[in-house]
């Protein structure tokens, strides 16, 4: 019967295989059993060899001779009948159901690659079941059957009587009023033609022969047909090859229904699978075998899923009306048999039955179907010709003459005109019919142009629809269309629509109008008619067609890949509402390769939302929950409700695809957001092992943002590695032990086996809901050093066995928080601590957690979040465009190393300004190993105070007060290192510290005197034992104190001369308690001066202004806050001048020049001073303040004249203690107040005001050269007068001009310090 | 009973403005009709792009249309799309509502911190919207 599909049959193709002409068949039962020995029908025996292979010639009324090219001849037995509605709905629904095909093509339309499939076989076996179940119509006749073939057995005895038999039956059949099914084009003058099957391995041929001869005698010479088949005894192997097997749709022998008369084999087993699942197999398959059908399905057909014949099992079980399933008969023999492999059919031919076989449809073609043929156009034509004119009534010729009707315009008489069969207009509807199906297309046009006239006339829509539609096709195929032959269609597509209401009709004219309008290229009218068919109806239909008009608009030019876009998206709707799944799976994907990445939201929402729960239906789980992890993204529009809906559907899925494949273990989460720009790790995190009350090291915190003082810590590292490695040349290189977004890791990090190692990661919630997350663990590989691979992946896998699951978590210990909750849209960072017990490289992929809807957290889902490895662009290579991977999650284990830990003693977070703090510094070794060397160097060396065992190299501002040193040979870098590296536990000979030991160093902190914050570094460092092939030589420990310096104490001095006579010097001293809070008392308890030439007078002291004094907790003289005191003293010049053979040591030179005297102590003063570094140590903080520190960063000429210039001056430091008032009681502090006097006059501050601080430094660097005495006094008497002063050498240098110079100085100082400001 | 769904498309098929406009209660309204209204106005683009080049006038009026849905739509000089889907005929409301669009539009894309074809998060353009919506659309 008709064949439409898998061909790439042309247009013309089509719509000649549409309209071939049909022959009834009608076999007697003999010729049936001859038939079936080849498993086939007689239907079946001539669909391959059903078109003819030589042209056939056929004359036409005027005697003329039209070649018939490729006639196709249809035969169908007589007894098939169309199914009926509820089985034809049936048959078209699995007729797309089991059609596929995966293979895609990439059409790319502006800059979107559009994956489409490369046929659509759903399409055309829809198509083609559409076309096979209409019943054939009254109005047309091209579906009814033209002649009859009567086929009968050589080895019937009584053939004649067998052919008269069944000439009566079907005579029976064709005289029938009315007509029933099958209709007959010509009734009362059918051909009927006699085969006669011969089987030549049996019968006798002389016999068969005589048979023949008899039947011809009385039936006439053309009509009767010998063919002989069978040669070969069945046993036999096969000589000719399959015929039928690939294209032949199997089905029971007399149900001819949907007979594929396919002429070549499929091109793909999916084509392969869509023809031997055919629906009619289905339909007339013995319902109760469902399972051997399956099962014989699978084996055939490995590439066939699996659900699909689950889907066809469960599908194939539907109540079929009975009377359809009646009608049809069922041999499951038949079918089973067919299913092995070789040879089911045409196993006794040869190709010389063959040859039989194609000659005689040629035979029967040419002697007797082309003359009866020729009879029935001559006749027709009379009739047409006779009639001619002679209208039914006098009325109608009017109405022909006169009136124009359209269709629909009235409705009044619609479809009300009926035909005789002999009426002239049906005689040429029939003319028409019988040129267009044997190819004379022109004269097939004129006849059908006159019933259209005729018709129109009539108002017979029907009839009017289906002769314009012919109409339409003859110009098509006469190749002679054109805008009004195609709106033939249209008309005939619009009146089968609208007036007549047959939409079978109208959606066959569109099927066919496709065709041509294809051909035209005229894409956009397909477009268009085939959107007008969609309707409620029928939504299997209007999803087909929806999609091939989709497909349209992706032809058209330009292309309009939107539309197409939106209307595959109705297809897909439509597909599933016709429960077509895999179909609108399809669609909706091919939809989506649109609108991806356009955003629109809501339309790509309802993509992926449809898109997953087809594929959940589908069983597809990884590409359902694909999809509701993409409905879950940051920035969706969706409601709250919507979001936790699809939240729970997404765990739901995900759950069930881990049930179905357990084997693929953690699946990744689409929520939480894993910020991958937040990954920050630490390597080398100290073991708190401190003991109370002592501190531990801060070290490096993974919080902590090291962009501000990261430079710093790295100056003072690479100070001491310097100094530690006593000039050894080698390239410095900061250690590092955090990386973050900021800090990439350009180099693998090193951890060490033992330590832990942290990492920090933030999480972030898109969604409108929260979610809970438990269950919270890292995921890594390790590959030991013997290349052994662990991953604790396997710890969440099901086959995993407990052993290696021990194993691998004894491998590496983590530890997180346990569970905690992310609110909407929410961000929270968790923090990761890694114990490694093995050595080797560790990478970090992801992290697993356990999420679940804070709303119902009875559906959780476990899965991990994958780390990406970050590309970074390193800063040395800033021109190109090179990128390197982050190495930050994949780091290196080294065995265990000595590890020390460093603590400290409390200290208070707020100082007092210049006070002092003993700390203690506990060093312990946590290792096995001893450490060799600890070093430690700090940023601000001022304020630090060490004692040491070592006698200290002398400062070297203090040593150029004793001599000149600009002529010394003294490097700057060492300086600079030897002032802010010390060397702790030096034992010679001895390691630093033991394994397991601990040290406590004591040292001493002194608060700066300016307020504000203050932070100090220290950085420890200890050298690892040498020879340990270690990427780690050393290693540090890093403690920062942050500290609030409150402004306390203030004083200022001045020098002055006190009597003039004598030139006995004086200093005026006034104090002031600035502290903020009312309680705080200060005492006053020593005052001492550093000084070469002067000490204090000890009887002199002389409060001049005492109102803020008043009596305190510790003492009857103290300062409360916001009071203020004067005091003077004198001077009186050193008894021995200071006179050093050789350098002294810095106790013996302090010890010299410093006198004391006492104030007003407080009672507590003893005991606080001993608290203190004694002023004369050397570590006291009176040799730091007398030490000049270098900027780090000081060229080396700045540092020459530095070291080279000593300005005299004397320093006054004040010992006070205070009491102030804290949260927790009352606290005692001291400290040291240092004052420097260089000039008489001239008011010397502490803390030194700024402007005091820009002076200095204009002095020292203007007058640097200036070797002047300290307090220079003028010679205000003429030189003969004693002056009490020695003068100094440098005589003629002295003069005095008290204010001038110091005043302009000052001016000048605090013009420029406006400047400055100014500028700031 | 009205309802318009206002949308600017850019040059890569981008919504970067979206506005509902509807006289119907919000209640009342199915949420299904949101995303259907994309779908149209994603569909109408490739009409806007046939019509653009065969008239003149920025103002495209009825192009296409989707059951009970119309699509009228405006084209800037700049080739950026408006785009109105609407279930009844409006032409004189929606032509004025479009030109005051354009107006607004252009005051914002001469904003130096908007880059072109980028989401207008503007409130002050959302109230405007908001204002001759009101004003031609739903009156």
């Amino acid at each position: 019967m008709l064949h439409l599909t898998g061909q790439n049959y042309n247009a013309r193709d089509i719509i000649k295989n549409i309209f071939s002409p049909l022959i009834g068949v009608l076999s007697s039962s003999l010729a049936d059993d001859i038939c079936h020995r080849n498993n086939l029908s007689f239907v079946e025996l001539l669909q391959p060899f059903a078109k003819l292979p030589n042209d056939a010639h056929f004359r036409d009324v005027s005697g003329t001779s039209v070649s018939v090219r490729g006639l196709r001849l249809n035969f169908c037995d007589v007894d098939w009948r169309p199914p009926q509605p509820v089985l034809a709905r049936r048959m078209l629904k699995e007729s797309v159901t089991n059609a596929h095909n995966d293979k895609t093509k990439v059409a790319t339309i502006g800059n979107i690659d559009l994956e489409l499939p490369t046929s659509e076989p759903w399409f055309e076996q829809w198509r083609e079941t559409f076309l096979t179940v209409q019943f054939p119509a009254d109005h047309e006749f091209t579906r009814h059957l033209l002649s009859c073939l009567l086929v009968l057995s050589s080895a019937d005895p009584q053939i004649v009587e067998t052919a008269h038999k069944l000439t009566q039956r079907v005579q029976q059949m064709q005289s029938i009023t009315p007509q029933k099914l099958p209709k007959w084009f010509q009734p009362n003058e059918v051909l009927n033609s006699y085969v006669v099957l011969h089987e030549a391995n049996q019968g006798d041929l002389s016999k068969a022969q005589q048979g023949f001869e008899l039947l011809k005698s009385t039936f006439g010479d053309s009509k009767c047909f010998l063919v002989s088949i069978n040669s070969l005894d069945s046993q036999a192997p096969a000589e000719v090859q399959d015929y039928w097997a690939c294209y032949i749709k199997r089905q029971p022998k007399s149900d001819a229904t949907l007979t594929s008369t396919d002429l070549s084999a499929p091109k793909s087993p999916q084509e392969a699978v869509s023809v031997i699942s055919m629906p009619s197999m289905q339909m007339s398959q013995l319902l109760e075998e469902v399972p051997a059908q399956e099962s014989g399905l699978t084996m055939l057909h490995p590439l066939s899923p699996m659900q699909e014949s689950a889907t066809e099992a469960i599908n194939s079980k539907f109540s079929i009306s009975s009377e359809s399933l009646a009608s049809q008969t069922i041999n499951p023999n038949v079918w089973a048999n067919d299913l092995e492999a070789d040879a089911p059919h045409g196993g006794c031919l040869t190709t010389r039955d063959i040859d039989n076989v194609r000659h005689f449809v040629q035979d029967y073609a040419v002697r007797a179907l082309i003359p009866y043929i020729e009879h029935l156009v001559a006749t027709l034509s009379e009739g047409v010709t006779n009639k001619k004119g002679v209208s039914k009534s006098l009325l109608s010729a009017t109405k022909r003459w006169f009136v124009t009707s359209k269709p629909g315009a009235g409705a009044n008489n619609q479809n009300a005109v009926i035909y005789t069969n002999e009426s002239a207009e049906l005689q040429t509807r029939k003319l028409g019919d019988l040129y267009f199906m044997f190819g004379h297309y022109n004269l097939a046009f004129q006849a059908y142009h006159q019933a259209k006239r005729d018709f129109n006339a009539d108002s017979a829509w029907q009839y009017y629809a289906g002769a314009l539609e012919m109409a339409a096709l003859s110009a098509f195929m006469l190749g002679t269309a054109h805008r009004k032959t195609y709106d033939y269609m249209e008309d005939a597509i619009v009146c089968y629509l609208t007036v007549c209401k047959m939409q079978q009709f109208a959606t066959r004219a569109t099927l066919l109008s496709m065709e041509c309008l294809k051909t035209a290229r005229l894409y956009s009218d397909v477009a268009k008619q085939l959107i007008r068919m969609t309707s409620e109806e029928s939504d299997l239909r209007s999803a087909l067609l929806l999609e091939q008009a989709a497909y349209c608009f992706l032809v058209t030019q330009p292309a309009m890949h939107r539309k197409y876009a939106f209307h595959i998206v109705l297809a897909g709707n439509r597909y599933s509402r016709a429960g077509q799944r895999k179909h609108a799976y399809r669609c909706y994907r091919q939809a989506y390769q649109v609108f991806q990445k356009r955003e629109w939201s809501l339309a790509e929402d309802h993509i992926q939302y449809t898109v997953a729960k087809q594929a959940y239906m589908l069983k597809q789980l990884d590409e359902a929950s694909r999809s509701f992890a993409h409905l879950l993204r940051p920035g969706s529009l969706q409601s709250a409700a919507q979001q936790s809906s699809f939240l729970k559907e997404y765990i739901q899925t995900q759950n069930e695809l881990l049930k179905r494949s357990p084997e693929v273990g953690l699946l990744p989460h689409a929520l939480p957001q894993l910020v991958q720009s937040s990954v920050r790790v630490l390597t080398l995190v100290q073991a708190p092992s401190a003991q109370a009350p002592q501190l531990p090291a801060t070290n490096i915190d993974i919080n902590s943002n090291l962009t501000a003082d990261e430079s710093i810590w790295n100056k003072i590292e690479e100070m001491l590695v310097i100094t530690a490695a006593s000039n050894k040349p080698f390239v410095f290189k900061p250690t590092r032990y955090l990386y973050t977004k900021q800090q990439p890791a350009l180099e693998t990090p090193v951890a060490v086996q033992g330590e832990p190692i942290e990492l920090a990661v933030t999480l972030s919630n898109s969604v409108r809901c929260s979610i809970a997350l438990s269950e919270i663990d890292l995921l890594w590989k390790l590959t030991l050093d013997n290349e052994e691979v662990l991953s604790n992946a396997c710890v969440y896998e099901e086959a995993a066995d407990s052993a290696s699951k021990a194993a691998v978590q004894a491998a590496i210990k983590t530890s997180c928080v346990a569970s905690f909750e992310l609110a909407e849209q929410a961000e929270k960072t968790v923090y990761f601590k890694l114990t490694p017990r093995l050595t080797g490289r560790l990478l970090i992929l992801g992290v697993v957690c356990r999420v679940a809807a804070t709303a119902d957290p009875t559906a959780s889902l476990l899965g991990s979040l994958q780390f990406e490895t970050q590309m970074i662009r390193p800063a040395t290579a800033k021109q190109s465009s090179q990128t390197v991977l982050d190495n930050r999650l994949s780091l290196k284990l080294v065995p265990q190393l000595p590890a020390m830990s460093v603590s400290f003693s409390p200290v208070p977070t707020q100082l007092l300004a210049g006070g002092i703090l003993p700390v203690s510094i506990t060093l312990r070794n946590l290792g096995i190993a001893p450490i060799e060397e600890i070093y430690l160097g700090c940023d601000t060396p001022r304020c630090v105070s060490l004692q040491s065992e070592h006698p200290d190299q002398m400062p070297l501002a203090m040593k150029s007060s004793l001599r000149d040193l600009s002529n010394d040979k003294l490097v700057k870098d060492k300086e600079i290192r030897g002032q802010r590296v010390f060397r702790l536990l030096q034992r010679p000979g001895q390691a630093a510290l033991e394994a397991q030991q601990g040290h406590t160093i004591s040292m001493w902190l002194q608060a700066p005197h300016q307020d504000g914050p203050f932070t100090l570094r220290l950085l420890f460092y200890y050298s690892l034992p040498v020879g340990a092939n270690s990427p780690i030589k050393y290693r540090l420990v890093r403690h920062i104190w942050h500290l609030q310096v409150e402004s306390c104490l203030q004083a200022e001095s001045t020098c002055f001369v006190s009597n003039a006579v004598t030139n006995e010097l004086g200093l005026e001293l006034n104090l002031r308690n600035q502290h903020a809070a009312q309680a705080t008392e200060v005492y006053i308890n020593t005052l001492s001066l550093y000084s070469k030439e002067y000490d204090v007078n000890p009887e002199k002291l002389y409060i001049m202004d005492s109102m803020g004094v008043s009596a305190g907790q510790a003492g009857g003289q103290c300062l409360k806050s916001s009071k203020f005191c004067s005091l003077q003293f004198r001077l009186q010049e050193k008894g021995l001048k200071e006179h050093f053979n050789d350098i002294p040591t810095i106790k013996t030179l302090l010890q010299t020049r410093l006198s004391h005297l006492k104030i007003m102590p407080a009672q507590h003063a003893q005991q606080v001073e001993q608290h203190m570094p004694a002023l004369h140590d050397p570590h006291s903080f009176l040799t730091n303040e007398e030490t000049v520190f270098f900027n780090t960063n000081i060229s080396t000429e700045e540092f020459n004249a530095s070291i080279g210039g000593y300005v005299p001056h004397a320093t006054l430091a004040l010992s006070w203690s205070a009491i102030v008032a804290r949260e927790g009681g009352p606290r005692l502090a001291s400290g040291l107040h240092f004052i420097k006097l260089y000039k008489l006059y001239e008011t010397g501050h502490c803390p030194a005001t700024t402007a005091e601080t820009m002076l200095r430094r204009r002095l020292s660097s203007d007058n640097a050269p200036h070797k002047l005495r300290e307090f220079q006094l003028p010679e205000v008497a003429p030189s003969n007068e004693k002056a009490s002063e020695p003068l100094a050498d440098d005589e003629d240098e002295d003069y005095w001009e008290p204010n001038e110079n110091y005043v302009g100085q000052r001016c000048l100082l605090e013009d420029e310090s406006f400047v400055l400001a100014a500028k700031g | 009973m009205s309802t318009y769904y206002f949308v600017i498309v850019g040059h890569n098929d981008n919504p970067i403005y979206e506005k509902e406009f509807s006289t119907v209660n919000k209640e009342f309204r199915k949420e299904d009709q949101r995303h259907l209204s994309q779908f149209i106005a994603h569909a109408a683009l490739d009409l806007v792009d046939e019509h653009k080049w065969k008239t003149a006038n920025m103002q495209l009026k009825s192009i296409d249309r989707f059951n009970q849905w119309f699509v009228s739509a405006f084209i800037t000089a700049s080739q950026i799309r408006f785009i109105i889907v609407h279930d009844n005929k409006n032409d004189e409301g929606i032509k004025s509502f479009f030109n005051e669009m354009y107006d607004t539009y252009i005051k914002h894309s001469m904003n130096a911190f908007y880059k072109i074809n980028t989401p207008i998060k503007s409130p002050m353009f959302e109230k405007k919207t908001e204002i001759f919506g009101r004003k031609y659309l739903l009156s």
